[in-house]
């Protein structure tokens, strides 16, 4: 009897091991998952050529943002948001087209976020009546890159 | 079962029955952790949101309007902030304003003209539904107010009072005397550029205009759809007016929640100035023709203001001034010229010179140099003008004689920019005034020609085809805004053709 118990506990531990994929995998790009670069609020890195996948869970206005960035050739290419619970009309306007383009910057300087208008080519102009949700995640994008020149360095 | 039991079944439906049918009780099934702040009390008041569930509520249907003027009507369930305010001995009339703040920062006051006859419901409910989560804990609730006044996720009361008594000394002692036009007045001071959502404006600081006037507490906004809202300097100075683009004019700060931003602005009004917004004021007020040209009545903007003389000083933002009897503003309008400045002009009813291009103000007058109806006065500004005669033939009925007079009394005068390109190729950019040659033509009544030859005083000419002869196109006469002077060279004709097909010293123009 004992012996069956444990065969069932066993099928039990792998059934639930198989169902524990990963969340994030579908913004990997088919990139190799690099856990030793995963610190702070980044939660994910993935690498795939020249690429690097960065996902961060921050804390904006309003609980969790998570959102992926891609870095390639030292120059920030997409930036997705994947969840926001930020207030609608002031801060959901981080998932429009013309805010995400503002965030497609050389990485050879961190990101600084501004509120009123651009005069440096790292600058990003905040979200109007939503400074904090921009500066959230600026701050994260800051981490990806300073993860991305790292890696560099490293390798 | 038995009788007992029954009997004690049905004894706690008829309960149940009779607790959910009562009104005026709380919202007892309602829970919501942290307390609802209320600030500018005799002394911080915290009060938890779940007894404020537990209060005796009141239903009410209220009605509120959305920013785009739709009419909501809603059964709303709430507690009275009065009655709240009743433990602190105060209530929502001692208040100049009351600020509701959200848990997202959304901040909005509450204006005390608003507080003086209505009260403020802190609801829970609308329609029977109890909020979601943006919304929860709290609702304020103003019936037949706005929806910006309506904060959910309201987590902070303030009570503002120490404003009232410098509201009441400011209209005690404070009168208006001036307009000054906001596009006109930015022109002065250093653009700001602003990049509002998805476009790029420019704007200006609040406090730069304001170095133009007196201002004082309080500070009220008129925007175009009469939405009137008051805010204190303290706030104002940390603002800008976005001027183009959506919403213009626009007060706003980055620092500022943007329920506090005022879009639309019709005039802004501290201490003894009105700003007026010349884009808005050509939108609200009736239309009116003069010389072929629509704008606005003139005393409607100036009474729209709430500036009340006997005559009035209107200046130019070059510094030129004209005095109008309040009985000659039926005379004027504002209006926009074609070359991006607003203008006032009046009938033929007065003189040509009364006509004020960017107009910067309006103020009262002293009456000491009032113009009076078909006045010939002259000012500085023709004076100092050449006195020059252009002979035009090949008219229907022959030649006619144009002189510089009657071009500054009939025809509008223009400013161009040119490029002036010398014989060693070096360029630069001259500002030109004059007259249109098309305005010419239409006055002396030149229906369709085929081409002009413009004629100098040493015998040059040069024949222009008509596609030549365009709206920028000018006899001019002041350039980079000195008239000309040399006697032989009086009057030129430019355009934005290469400078080397200008004529200097006009004296005869054929019209083929």
């Amino acid at each position: 009897m004992k012996g069956i118990h444990l065969v069932i506990f066993i099928c039990l531990v792998l059934l639930v091991g198989m169902h524990t994929g990963d969340e994030y995998e579908i913004y990997s790009n088919g990139g190799i998952r690099i856990h030793s670069y995963e610190v702070g609020d980044i939660v994910r890195v993935y690498i795939k050529d020249q690429q690097m996948i960065q996902i961060v869970d921050t804390t904006a206005y309003h609980d969790h943002l998570i959102y992926a960035v891609t870095i390639e050739s030292g120059e920030i290419r997409d930036v997705t948001i994947i969840s926001h619970q930020e207030t609608e009309d002031y801060g959901d306007y981080i998932e429009t087209d013309w805010f995400v383009d503002r965030l497609l910057l050389k990485c050879n300087e961190l990101l600084e976020v501004v509120k009123l208008s651009k005069k440096a080519p790292n600058q990003v102009v905040a979200i109007t009546g939503a400074t904090i949700t921009s500066q959230a995640l600026v701050n994260g994008i800051n981490e990806c890159i300073e993860n991305y020149r790292r890696y560099l360095d490293e390798y | 079962m038995n009788i007992k039991k029954m009997s004690m079944i049905l004894i706690l439906i008829l309960i149940m029955g009779l607790m959910s049918c009562s009104q005026g009780g709380g919202a007892e099934e309602l829970s919501y952790d942290g307390n609802l702040v209320l600030v500018g009390l005799s002394e911080p008041v915290e009060i938890a949101f779940n007894d404020i569930y537990k209060m005796i509520s009141v239903s009410e249907t209220y009605k509120t309007i959305t920013s785009s003027g739709e009419e909501i009507t809603t059964e709303v369930v709430g507690v009275s902030l009065n009655q709240l305010l009743e433990t602190y001995d105060a209530k929502l009339s001692d208040f100049s304003s009351v600020r509701g703040v959200a848990g997202d920062g959304y901040a909005i006051d509450v204006p005390g003209e608003i507080l003086a006859d209505k009260d403020i419901l802190l609801i829970w409910s609308e329609d029977g539904e109890t909020f979601d989560e943006k919304k929860q804990p709290l609702r304020m609730a103003i019936h037949d107010e706005r929806a910006m006044y309506w904060v959910s996720n309201l987590m902070t009361i303030e009570f503002i009072s120490e404003k009232k008594v410098v509201i009441k000394e400011s209209t005690e002692t404070v009168d208006l005397s001036q307009i000054l036009f906001i596009e006109a007045a930015a022109k002065a001071f250093d653009v700001q550029e602003i990049t509002y959502y998805e476009t790029e404006d420019i704007g200006v600081q609040v406090t730069d205009l304001l170095t133009l006037a007196n201002p004082s507490d309080p500070v009220v906004f008129v925007a175009t759809d009469n939405f009137e809202k008051t805010e204190t300097l303290e706030v104002i100075n940390q603002g800008l007016f976005k001027l183009t683009g959506d919403n213009a004019p626009l007060f706003m700060s980055p620092d500022l929640p943007k329920g506090m931003h005022v879009k639309y602005i019709l005039q802004m009004i501290t201490g003894d100035t009105a700003f007026v917004s010349e884009m808005n004021a050509l939108e609200v007020y009736s239309e009116r023709e003069v010389k072929n040209q629509t704008g606005v009545a003139l005393e409607d903007v100036i009474a729209g203001a709430g500036l009340n003389a006997e005559s009035y000083l209107i200046a130019s933002t070059d510094g030129y001034e004209v005095e109008i009897a309040a009985k000659d503003l039926v005379e004027g309008i504002l209006s926009l010229h074609e070359d991006g400045y607003y203008q006032v002009k009046f009938s033929d009813a007065l003189a040509k010179n009364t006509n004020v291009k960017d107009v910067l103000s309006i103020k009262e007058g002293s009456g000491a140099n009032v113009v009076e109806v078909e006045s010939t006065e002259t000012t500085t500004e023709d004076v100092l003008l050449g006195v020059w005669t252009v002979e035009v033939t090949g008219l229907d009925d022959g030649a006619f004689e144009f002189t510089s007079e009657r071009a500054e009394r009939k025809l509008d005068r223009v400013t161009i920019e040119t490029i002036k390109t010398s014989k060693n190729g070096d360029s630069a950019t001259e500002f030109w005034e004059g007259y249109k040659i098309l305005d010419i033509l239409a006055f002396l009544k030149v229906e369709d020609f085929e081409s002009i030859t413009v004629i100098a005083a040493d015998g040059y000419s040069k024949e222009f085809t008509k596609e030549d002869v365009d709206m920028n196109m000018i006899l001019g006469v002041v350039k980079n805004g000195a008239p000309l002077e040399e006697s032989d060279n009086l009057v030129q004709l430019v355009s934005k053709l290469p400078s080397n097909t200008w004529i200097k010293g006009i004296v005869k123009i054929e019209v083929k």
